[in-house]
């Protein structure tokens, strides 16, 4: 048991010099996998025999870019470690657009309960991976992202549906927050620059949160759910926030913090700041959501 | 309950036959007798303070009357047992007998220091003086005899009789006074004497020769057995080196990281690295009995009161069979009895914790000690972490306890009742100032013990026995976020019996029989624990759906042992050393038997060694637990060679040369399916080389270098080991200047640890986070550390109460060391993570 302290304190620790936060969008980005099934797109888990369509959820500084991709999808392995096949790939897809995704027929013969989705995208060129290393890059020399997802199959009647996050009233700095379309500041709320801690909050739902029960554990287990939240500039404080399995409010709100930029790094006309969060149910259910402010 | 049984049943047995072997002993051997006493040093500041003294030391004569080893039981601080043991180690002795025959011999030894007193001015002749010979029955000057001066108001004036058993003491107020006279193998004696004013009383006291006598609880003279140095290669630590080397804030465990073949372990982590294993391969003992958590949580300081240890002793391979159930190395702490001359309380105030000591006699046979400490650093390491915005707040807290009664009716018994502990914890709480969520801000770590020891050494001619029960409660708690939660709860009992005694004229032999039982609780719910050593994947991460859950409840672990060794010495330079240890281990079902061997031979100031042994470990305890463990694995193996030498170069000064080679078995290892097996194996060589100034003069020092190299083979391909570090060197030293004034400085190299490159990475969608995809484990280092730590002390005294203030700097010039590598999120970037700043500790501590 004392293995895990130093485990553990490594991980609370570790984060000690100045790289490039998690939270800031950078460069192109994938920022989670949404798994529906077509027949029914609020499900998460498909059942054998059901088609369904994994797509990915990207966040970019600029312009929405153009991905590559080379996606495959088979049985998921056992092992412990980096997710690999267990079994014979079932589906396939290299293709480009403006949001990656690979379609798949869960096989009516399927054993396992879980599938795994494994591959590469790249925001600009195409995906070259090396099937003996797992290693990738893109065709013009720029850094592939590899991905993976597990997807849980239902089964026994049991299936999990996405949390609710897009219809979830946010609110920055105590007042209402609404997506918005308009380009540029016109309509959003402003910020001035360098203002620091500001809130940035969502309500959850009791009811978008399921109950289920996991294998050799009678309890009854309510969803959790982890808020990532990233922004285009500026600085958020927390990488995750919780809503936890023990919070049974009928509404729970999750918040946190970010730091707007310096008055140099705004423009007299004012920043836009993209801000996208997603949401996960920890069993593979996900959401998401944007929302954008102007610093001044 | 029934093997706890058993536990105590063997135990008592063993007293029983001690008990019946001993009503057949043989005559008495006689004790040594000085022939050259050596005046000591007065240490400038005692003197210049007023300062008297007496140091009780147990001295090892050799069958030559030479001085083989000295340490300090009872110290007196202030300069004076340095002053003591150099003295002492120039001793000779007439060697003790046994059937006509030299044998070695351990006595005890009180060394008193007076000052000369000064000459009374002529014009107040209200003073006397006392003067003679102590003599033994043959008429012949007795050396280095204690002559205790007892006034009728109580006042105690305490003299040595010199090379010709002459003593004196003037400035004596006119009166009656009791002499008491208490030599090492005489009779004790006492007589009432009167002082008149300006005149000098002179008395000759002839003492009868007594061999085996009892001389009241502060010193006696027992010729006991010695046994002969059983481990090829051990290092210690004592005398000013426990409590004064650089950079260790006056903990002597501390210093343990700076003997030869320890490895340094990363900041923060307090872990002991003893010749490439792993820091469970190596156990350290306190009195005999297995410490579980030596350094308090974040590895600030060890557990015990560093004040209270006599010495540190460090066997880093093939050790006696004495020890076993480790693979490693052996570290043993030896507590020391109270102080018995008078009542002493001390405070030690520094940056990160406080401390206090109370001891005294109780009565003539009786002395009690009682100390604790408490951390504080949690009283401003928060608010300094948080006026700095770092996000996470580590809040260790710690506290521990020492008490112990001892019972000494006479020198041939000690009963000792000890109880000791320790607690911790830490919070480490990520900053989430916007307050609704969440239990995953808070990382806590808590842990527990308490033990109560009862120990009784009893001596014969002939036979040395010590009895020993040590047991009380664990627990362990560690509760991180949500998902992890684990513990261990439960009631952990030692018990040992040693037995020592020669056989024949060339042969001693030791034997004995010890008991670890283990009744606990165990609770885990979280995540697969990985292969730590060796895996460089640390992302420990949470997932409801792949939990293990483990609630085990009364778990019992019985581990029963037998050991005895031998010791034959054909001819006077050579001593052969063989034994055998069989264990048994319930956890796993498994019997082991670990021969091993060494011997020793002298040429003039020069000795060589050699050694081999088997050694055996079990897994820790949750490994085997079903669910979260493996209950199919067995024990772990290793084979111990060493060769080296010892060569003194003259008084206090020493070099000594060791080559070692571990060959590991069995080792735990972790399998594809994450289940862990004994499929390891391990090789470890290297040599180191130690020289030594000890303590005992105004200088004192130690020069070690390590090289070596330790690597593991877990599916088929060698690798480093994650502490590997090719070389180890380590310069310590310390001066006296006078005046109260002692500097010291301690300066540290170690080859950077192995690093196993990140090649990639893969975003986990699931987890919303990047797993970096690893190269070859180990195949790349960190740079060399290298740090200079520095220690100013100043002795001074308040209304006669010895104080000290001192600043311990550690990191003296502030390097940057890099401990390791922090990655950006997606392992696109890296930075170093620093190790410790430059670390001032300034502290004060005072004796009443």
């Amino acid at each position: 048991m004392t293995k895990l302290v130093p485990l553990l304190l490594f991980a609370a620790t570790a984060c000690t010099s100045s790289l490039d936060p998690a939270t800031l969008i950078a460069r192109d980005r994938i920022l989670g996998a949404k798994v529906t099934v077509d027949a029914d797109p609020s499900r998460a888990w498909p059942a054998p025999g059901e088609q369904s369509t994994i797509t990915w959820i990207t966040a970019s500084p600029g312009e929405s870019p153009t991905f590559a991709w080379t996606l495959v999808a088979c049985p998921a392995a056992t092992t412990t470690g980096l997710p690999i096949c267990g079994g014979p790939t079932f589906a396939h897809a290299a293709a480009t657009g403006p949001v990656p995704m690979l379609s798949l027929l869960v096989p009516a013969d399927l054993e396992t309960r879980t599938i795994v989705i494994l591959g590469a995208i790249c925001a600009s060129g195409n995906p070259l991976v090396d099937p003996e290393t797992f290693a990738a890059s893109c065709s013009d020399g720029s850094l592939a992202d590899l991905v993976s997802q597990h997807v849980s199959i239902a089964h026994e009647g049991m299936t999990n549906h996405h949390p609710d996050l897009a219809g979830a009233p946010f609110t920055v700095a105590g007042a209402a927050w609404d997506a918005s379309n308009a380009g540029g500041c016109a309509g959003l709320p402003e910020v001035a620059a360098g203002t620091q801690d500001v809130i940035l909050a969502v309500e959850m739902e009791a009811s978008t949160r399921e109950t289920f029960a996991i294998e050799n554990d009678p309890t009854l287990w309510r969803e959790e759910l982890m808020l990532s939240p990233f922004a285009t500039a500026g600085e958020i404080r927390q990488r995750y926030a919780y809503i936890e399995a023990s919070d049974d409010r009928p509404v729970s709100p999750v918040a946190v913090e970010w730091t707007a930029p310096d008055a140099e790094d705004v423009p007299a006309e004012g920043l836009r700041v993209t801000f996208d969060f997603v949401i996960r149910d920890m069993r593979g259910g996900v959401d998401a959501a944007t929302r954008a402010l102007c610093v001044r | 309950m029934h093997s706890l049984r058993s536990t105590l049943s063997a135990l008592l047995f063993s007293v029983t036959i001690a008990g019946a072997v001993a009503q057949a002993e043989p005559a008495p051997p006689t004790p040594p007798t000085i022939a050259t006493f050596v005046h000591a040093e007065y240490p400038d500041a005692a003197r210049d303070a007023g300062l008297e003294a007496a140091v009780e030391l147990e001295i090892t004569v050799g069958i030559d009357g030479h001085v083989i080893d000295a340490t300090v039981v009872t110290p007196a601080g202030e300069g004076f047992d340095e002053a003591a043991l150099a003295a002492a180690r120039q001793f000779v002795f007439t060697p003790a007998t046994k059937d006509g025959q030299p044998i070695a011999a351990r006595i005890r030894y009180r060394y008193v220091f007076t000052l000369e007193a000064k000459p009374a001015p002529p014009a107040a002749i209200a003073v006397g003086r006392i003067e003679g010979r102590v003599l033994s029955r043959d008429d012949a000057g007795l050396v280095g005899v204690e002559v205790v001066v007892t006034a009728a108001d109580g006042a105690a004036h305490r003299v040595t009789t010199d090379e010709t058993g002459a003593f004196a003491v003037d400035g004596l107020p006119a009166g009656h006074y009791r002499i008491a006279v208490d030599a090492l193998d005489h009779t004790s004696f006492s007589q009432d004497e009167d002082v008149i004013a300006g005149q000098a009383a002179t008395v000759t006291y002839r003492l009868r020769p007594d061999a085996v006598r009892s001389v009241g609880p502060s010193y006696g003279a027992v010729a006991t057995i010695e046994a002969p140095t059983r481990e090829i290669t051990h290092h210690s630590i004592e005398g000013d080196d426990l409590t004064k080397l650089a950079g260790t804030r006056g903990d002597p465990l501390r210093g343990l990281e700076l003997l030869p073949g320890v490895g340094r372990p990363p900041s923060g982590q307090g872990m002991i690295l003893v010749r490439g294993s792993a820091p469970e391969d190596s156990q350290v003992f306190l009195d005999g009995a297995p410490v579980r958590q030596l350094y308090h949580l974040g590895g600030l300081t060890s557990f015990v009161n560093g004040s209270l240890l006599k010495r540190i002793e460090l066997f880093p391979g093939n050790f006696s069979t004495h020890y076993g159930r480790k693979i490693g190395g052996v570290i043993e702490a030896e507590m020391r009895d109270p102080h018995t001359d008078r009542f002493h309380g001390g405070i030690d105030l520094n940056m990160v914790d406080v401390s206090v000591l109370a001891e005294g006699p109780i009565s003539k046979s009786w002395s009690f000690a009682v100390g604790g400490r408490r951390s504080h650093i949690d009283a401003w390491l928060g608010t300094l972490l948080r006026a700095t915005d770092t996000p996470v707040a580590a809040t260790p807290i710690y506290t521990d306890w020492q008490a112990m009664a001892v019972y000494k009716p006479d020198p041939n018994n000690r009963l000792r009742v000890i109880g000791y502990g320790s607690t911790d914890r830490i919070d480490v709480v990520v900053a989430n100032p916007s307050g609704d969520s969440t239990n995953r801000d808070r990382i806590g770590v808590e842990g527990l013990f308490q033990r109560l020891r009862v120990d009784w050494k009893r001596t014969w001619p002939g036979l040395e026995q010590e009895i020993s029960v040590t047991g009380g409660k664990n627990r362990y708690v560690v509760n991180a976020i949500e998902l992890v939660k684990g513990g261990i709860d439960g009631f952990e009992i030692f018990g040992r019996a040693d037995w020592r005694a020669p056989l024949a004229k060339y042969v001693q032999v030791a034997w004995g029989l010890d008991v670890h039982h283990l009744v606990a609780d165990l609770s885990y719910r979280g995540p697969h624990v990985p292969q730590i050593e060796g895996n460089p994947d640390k992302n420990y991460v949470p997932d409801r759906f792949h939990q293990q859950v483990v609630d085990e409840k009364d778990h019992v672990w019985f581990r029963p042992a037998g050991y005895a060794e031998a010791t034959i010495t054909p001819v006077k330079p050579l001593a052969l050393t063989g034994g055998v240890r069989v264990d048994y281990f319930s956890d796993v079902s498994k019997w082991t038997v670990d021969p091993r061997m060494s011997g020793r031979y002298g040429l003039g100031a020069t000795t060589l060694k050699g050694g081999i042994g088997r050694f055996s470990q079990p897994p820790m305890e949750e490994e085997s637990i079903p669910g979260f463990g493996n209950p199919g694995l067995t024990t772990q193996q290793a084979i111990h060679y060493g060769l080296g030498f010892e060569h003194r170069i003259r008084e206090r000064v020493s070099v000594g040369v060791d080559g070692y080679y571990k060959s590991l078995d069995h080792m735990i290892a972790e399998a594809p399916s994450g289940m862990k097996m004994n499929t390891g194996r391990g090789r470890i060589y290297g040599a180191e080389v130690a020289a030594r100034y000890q303590p005992g003069g105004a200088f004192s020092g130690f020069v070690s270098y390590t090289l070596s190299r330790s690597e593991r083979n877990d599916r088929g391909t060698w690798r480093k080991f994650d502490y590997d570090q090719t070389h180890i060197l380590t310069v310590a030293s310390s001066l006296k200047l006078g005046g109260g004034w002692e500097v010291g400085g301690t300066f540290r190299y170690v080859t950077g640890n192995p690093e196993t490159p990140v090649v990639g990475s893969v975003y986990d969608a699931d987890i919303d986070a990047y797993r970096a995809l690893y190269g070859a484990v180990n195949s790349e280092r960190n740079p060399a550390f290298h740090r200079l730590d520095l220690r100013i002390e100043k002795q001074f005294h308040i209304a006669g109460h010895p104080c000290a203030a001192y600043l311990d700097l550690q990191n003296a010039y502030n390097h940057a060391n890099r401990e390791s590598t922090d990655y950006s999120f997606d392992y696109t970037q890296r930075g170093d993570v620093p190790g410790l700043p430059l670390i001032p500790s300034l502290g004060i501590k005072g004796e009443i």
